[in-house]
């Protein structure tokens, strides 16, 4: 009768609600809700929160702004060097089949051709990917999809190297391309890679969904999917590689430089401390820039000319081969109480991974584990399957299929909501997360919950701005709805370790030198490491110079993915910085005479808290320090406490804290014309601890606009395996006009995991507006639309349908 | 790109004589908004690009002779700043207003967008409507044609613009108070979007606020702009006041169904035709004041 | 192919290069004069990140070709600060958290400066109407718009 109870008193066949409430922890630890001030006239950089940080919690200038705002900063693209070569790739043009015949004697033969490359060239490892190295550098034969990189092309200028690559001679054997995982799933379809196409396949249960089913006084059951979406981040793949003093250096826009050393070392069989991977400014990843890009190819060339090359990606070929967001489809059946109490849920999703695998595997294991939505749900059955295609890669995207299974399960907690009559907001609070609420794969949550919070202050502001009274169309052939979505982010990489670490030394005058692996694209994580750092030995902000994502000095990082470097590369950085902090307080203690754990640290200053007297300056102590001769030096890394989950049923720990959020969207759709127009959204995230609120801001802004695309307006279109719509032209991602009044909220709960408490928030800003757009549009004109986007010409079919 | 020898003349004369010598591989560059993408793509290859965006006599916006002539290298950017277009010409500052970009308004002139005579290019379908003339140029002198006549493709062109001709300037018959105007677009967002679908349409009225003319065009439902009689003739006779109009909308949709029945596109736009003209049609009777 | 010669103002100086006419003014001032602020996006026109300022106006730089830019006035993201003191754009879109990425930024001020200087109080919609041909992935926008709003008001001494 009962499969895997991972608790006795919550999971049985017999549910009794009240057992499980009276192990729902209902007081959860004082939170606070901070709303972010209207930007004044002369930015205060005052405390918003009422947590004793003397740097945390600030809104420190971001490290990188002052370069980027005078245009100084140099991206790879900016970068030149003396007697550079520039790089090319010729790519497929088919999505399937085997190469019949290659010919690059004429490119090769062109005068200022450098060197044209096949995969011969390649002395070590010719595969690459993050999780599962399926993916040649260079075709040796098998064609998986439009792009396929073939040959390399240098040249001493792009115009030789597109008349190279025009020279180059291919004939195909073309077959049958596999392009719905309908087809990939048939016994006779040509295989992609090995024997199957079923790229992974996941179950995770607990309880007995099916006995609960029989006590649920309502179910409902819906399908929901989501198709392929484009990053468009607007700077285009681009890196340049030169030898410096014989080791191999490659600058390059990435998210995960300390993958990209390992992946271009192996592949020229060297060892790895003779590749130097130094971010260059990034503009702009999402998850596309976490495969590799140009630095294999450049670092190929590179090795066989000798010469500095550098290689930009054109708009169209970086849309064509960057992966893309999986497209899935989602069946939820869930049933529930009269009272709202969610007793059962069975989902089935599918994904499309297409050529590679990349992320393939994190997508369809984090979209399982979060599969539920931020409400417990004791009987739980969830399956899964992803398929290669012959499609684009499908890869990491903000979110890792989190996005994508948050449009059904909270389509599904609002028509349950609407089912049951209940406000969904008092539907959801019923059902949150709290402090003690047992996961479907049976990790406990311990602390750092701030759901409920999320929910009350989104109720709150949305009452704030609007009332029944005043909440009306703008004109009379115009709709308007009000709608909701919630999310829940684990931080970090699901049920893996992925450690990241960090270097610290305080300086003779007081200055810092931090050096940390983690990327920072734009989000601002050395803005963010140096708050942590400055906090943690009491210095200044400004006292801190980072060095960041550099493999021959930092140490790694890991990725710049899974909203996970405030969390694991910031504990790294609070760790580094206690271990120096660590030899200052032993110091100050026999100066001051007072016993360590009694000292205080903070803006430049150390005293004893129990006699502020007793008192020294850092130059001080830095003086001292330096006639005792000792050093000030600290080496920290954190690897978030999470388990391998159990291949029979998921069970685990996949993450070692969650982030949560709710976003209410308000939009309009005109009924004649079928626009939308999304005016308001409130998005309310618990991050732990803002450690800067304004960027924390920042990122729920982009968050939220990004998913008004992805709700609205983005949708990759394919042919036969090709991507039509390559450019900002006709990929519609929104542009000013579009974006609405957005009304971001910080909540702030306790917690011991991360430093000083802060979590994640660089995926979670963009998830709960795209469920909250879907509900929007069907509080606006009475409609259920499952499949997203929702575009124009869906609105128009289905009202006219209806009519 | 390819490489090409480049003219930049500054007389309409001398632009004359180049075209008239190099014609048979010459590009022709005004805004640069669409020649520039296609030289850069090798999409073109000619071996001579002539500039004519520095031929200043070709910009200006003026009425005369019961017409109101616009040169070619007038900018959108111009046209919606131009104080007597915003005031007269609704239709035209409506258009102005939503093409493009900021950027693109300020390169983008009405001759490349006429002349480029794209699908989904905002100015056709409100020029048509206005029943607009072009004049065209060249070492064998100077023709005018109806931009009807004029889209048509003809070789390389979707025009019947000759390779050693120069579109000059694009006329439309002055305003007067009898006379409204009105343009609706539906693009994929409020900015950097081209023409989904749209619609323009001229009114006439008589002394009882009956349409006596109408002129109504639809763009990007087929390869050029397309008027519609059975709409206009429809229009014809009716009174100005929502009511009695309404119904013809329906007529859109049939046209919609006629010109493109078999295209995906068409779920779209045989509704949300009705929504373009039924603006078009309040701003119709808005500009008479009969609202 | 016959080269030509380019005279204009880049940031206030007058520059003479003689440079091939297949070249966008884009590629000119990033290739010819090392003015890497300008970004390639999508050369086509629609990301905005090549914009600058041509004789007061914004435009796209992937759209012009060099030659078409002789005698004309040009600024670029370089030549917008003084020897000491940023532009009050530059100031606010630190001061607002506008920057993310960056890859936008100068288009985007360019774009704003542009605004500002034939307009000097745009409210919040003539702001957003002046960046809508500058698209950004990072920001949502709603940062930018406050910078700008920012710098309008200190350009007023508000």
């Amino acid at each position: 009768m009962k499969k895997n109870v991972r608790n006795p008193e919550q999971t049985t066949a017999t549910i009794d609600t009240s057992v499980r409430d009276s192990k729902v922890v209902t007081q959860p630890p004082q939170r606070k809700t901070v709303e972010p001030q209207e930007v004044p006239a002369q930015p205060q950089k005052s405390e918003t929160l009422d947590r004793d940080f003397s740097v945390l919690g600030k809104n420190v200038n971001k490290k990188d702004a002052y370069e980027k705002v005078i245009g100084k900063t140099q991206f790879a693209g900016d970068m030149k060097r003396p007697n550079m070569l520039y790089g090319g790739v010729f790519r497929s043009k088919i999505p399937a089949g085997f190469i019949d015949h290659l010919d690059i004697s004429k490119a090769a033969a062109i005068p200022g051709v450098a060197c044209v490359l096949t995969y011969k060239d390649i002395p070590g490892l010719n595969q690459t990917g993050i999780i599962i190295k399926d993916e040649p550098i260079l075709v040796e034969n098998k064609i998986r999809r439009i792009g396929d990189a073939i040959c390399l092309v240098a040249a001493e200028t792009e115009e030789l190297v597109e008349e190279a690559l025009n020279a180059i001679e291919i004939e195909y054997d073309e077959i049958e391309a596999v392009l719905t995982i309908d087809r990939a799933a048939e016994a006779d379809s040509p295989k992609i890679h090995g024997e199957t196409n079923l790229h992974q396949s996941k179950h995770l249960f607990c309880g007995d969904v099916d006995a609960a089913f029989e006590q649920c006084d309502v179910i409902v059951e819906k399908t929901y999917s989501s198709g392929m979406k484009s990053h468009m981040f607007i700077e285009p793949d681009a890196g340049l590689a030169e030898y410096v003093n014989g080791i191999l250096t490659i600058y390059v826009s990435t998210q995960n430089p300390h993958f990209d050393r390992g992946e271009v070392a192996n592949m020229l069989a060297i060892s790895h401390n003779k590749v130097n991977v130094i971010q260059a400014a990034t503009g702009g990843g999402f998850g596309g820039k976490l495969d590799i890009g140009v630095q294999c190819h450049l670092g190929l060339l590179c090795y066989h000319t000798g010469r500095p090359i550098k290689m930009v990606r054109k708009r169209e070929e970086s849309t064509m081969v960057s992966s893309k967001r999986h497209p899935m489809t989602m069946h939820y059946k869930t049933g529930a109480k009269k009272d709202g109490t969610i007793l059962a849920m069975k989902i089935h999703m599918t994904g499309d991974t297409g050529a590679y695998a990349s992320y393939g595997p994190a997508v369809i294991t984090r979209a399982v584990v979060h599969a539920t939505g931020p409400y417990y749900v004791p009987n739980v059955d969830i399956t899964a399957e992803f398929y290669y295609t012959n499609n684009p890669m499908s890869g990491a995207f903000r979110g890792f299929g989190v996005p994508q299974i948050s449009i059904a399960h909270e389509g599904q907690m609002n028509a349950l909501a609407r089912e049951l009559g209940m406000d969904p907001i008092d539907l959801r609070i019923k059902n949150a997360h709290r402090v003690g609420t047992i996961l479907p794969t049976g990790q406990e949550l311990t602390e750092s919950v701030g759901f409920v919070e999320t929910l009350e202050a989104a109720r709150e502001k949305m009452n704030e701005l609007f009332n029944d009274e005043t909440y009306q169309p703008s004109a009379p052939n115009k709709k308007r709805g009000l709608g909701i979505g919630c999310m829940w982010y684990g931080i970090g990489n699901t049920g893996l370790p992925n450690p990241a670490g960090a270097f610290v030394e305080v300086l003779g005058d007081c200055s810092v030198n931090l050096l940390v692996g983690c990327a920072d694209i734009g989000q601002g994580s050395t803005t963010v490491m140096a708050q942590i750092c400055a906090e943690e030995l009491g210095l200044n902000y400004e006292d801190i110079n980072v060095t960041y994502a550099h493999t021959m000095v930092t140490p790694e990082g890991g990725a710049t993915s899974a909203s996970r470097q405030t969390f694991i590369s910031g504990k790294a950085t609070q760790n580094a910085a206690y271990m120096a902090k660590q030899t200052l307080m032993e110091v100050a203690s026999d100066y001051l005479k007072v016993p360590a754990e009694r000292l205080i640290f903070r803006e430049r200053k150390i005293w004893d808290r129990e006699d502020p007297d007793t008192k020294m300056t850092y130059p001080m102590l830095m003086m001292e320090m330096r006639r005792i001769g000792k050093l000030a030096l600290g080496v920290g890394s954190y690897n978030p406490k999470t388990t391998y989950l159990s291949p029979k049923d998921m069970s685990g720990i996949p993450f070692e804290v969650y982030s949560y959020a709710t976003a209410i969207v308000d939009l309009e759709v005109n009924v004649e014309t079928y626009e939308t127009e999304v005016k308001n959204v409130i998005s309310v995230h618990d991050v732990g601890t803002a450690v800067n609120p304004q960027m924390v801001e920042a990122q729920i802004e982009g968050g939220v606009v990004m998913g008004i695309g992805f709700a609205l307006f983005e949708d990759v279109i394919l042919t036969r395996g090709r991507i039509k719509n390559l450019n900002f032209s006709d990929y519609i991602i929104p542009a000013a006009m579009d974006a609405p009044k957005i009304y971001p909220l910080i909540v702030e709960s306790e917690g011991e995991a991360g430093p000083f408490g802060a979590k994640g928030v660089g995926e979670p800003a963009l998830i709960p507006t795209i469920p909250a757009c879907a509900d929007a549009v069907e509080n606006a004109v009475g409609i259920h639309f499952g499949n997203l986007p929702i575009l124009y010409i869906d609105i128009a079919r289905e009202m006219n349908r209806k009519r | 790109m390819r490489a090409f020898n480049f003219f930049s003349p500054e007389t309409v004369e001398e632009a004359l004589d180049l075209l008239s010598q190099h014609q048979d591989s010459i590009a022709v560059i005004a805004g640069g908004t669409d020649l520039i993408i296609d030289l850069n793509e090798g999409g073109k290859k000619p071996d001579y690009v002539l500039d004519i965006s520095q031929l200043k006599e070709l910009d200006y916006i003026s009425e005369s002779d019961g017409m109101l002539h616009i040169g070619a290298n007038t900018t959108f950017a111009t046209l919606e700043k131009n104080e007597l277009i915003s005031e007269y010409y609704p239709a035209i500052a409506k258009m102005a207003d939503y093409m493009g970009s900021p950027q693109i308004r300020e390169l983008g002139t009405v001759g490349g967008n006429v002349v480029s005579a794209s699908v989904a290019g905002d100015s056709p379908t409100v020029f048509l409507a206005y029943d607009a003339t072009v004049v065209l140029q060249s070492k064998r002198g100077t023709r005018e044609m109806s931009i009807e006549e004029f889209n048509v493709n003809r070789g390389k062109f979707r025009c019947q613009i000759e390779d050693d001709e120069l579109l000059i300037e694009v006329k439309i018959p002055q305003a007067n108070s009898n006379f409204a105007t009105a343009y609706r677009k539906f693009g994929k967002r409020k900015s950097l979007a081209i023409v989904v679908l749209a619609t323009a349409m001229r009114i006439e009225r008589d002394r009882d606020n009956r349409i006596k003319d109408a002129r109504v065009t639809l763009g990007a439902v087929s390869l050029h702009p397309m008027r519609s009689p059975k709409i206009e003739k429809a229009l014809i006779g009716k009174k100005l006041d929502m009511e009695e109009l309404e119904p013809v909308l329906q007529l859109y949709t049939e046209e919609i169904d006629a010109a493109i029945a078999s295209r995906p596109s068409v779920v779209y736009k045989r509704e949300g035709i009705r929504g373009l003209a039924k603006g078009c049609m309040m701003d119709v009777l808005e500009q008479y004041g009969l609202v | 192919m016959q080269n030509i010669l380019v005279n204009m103002t880049v940031n206030g100086e007058p520059i003479s290069r003689e440079t091939a006419p297949n070249r966008r003014l884009l590629d000119f001032l990033r290739e010819d004069l090392g003015l890497t602020s300008v970004k390639e996006g999508c050369s086509v026109g629609e990301c905005g990140a090549c914009t600058v300022i041509l004789n007061g106006k914004a435009v796209t730089s992937c759209l012009i070709l060099v030659g078409q830019a002789i005698g004309t006035e040009v600024v670029t993201l370089e030549g917008l600060h003084g020897e000491d003191e940023l532009d009050p754009l530059q100031q606010a879109f630190i001061d607002a958290g506008a920057v993310q990425c960056g890859f936008c930024t100068p288009g985007m001020i360019l774009a704003a400066k542009a605004l500002l200087d034939e307009n000097e109080e745009p409210d919040r919609e003539q702001i957003k109407r002046s960046i809508s041909g500058n698209l950004c992935r990072c920001t949502g926008y709603e940062k930018i718009i406050e910078a700008i709003e920012l710098a309008r008001d200190r350009r007023l001494n508000k």
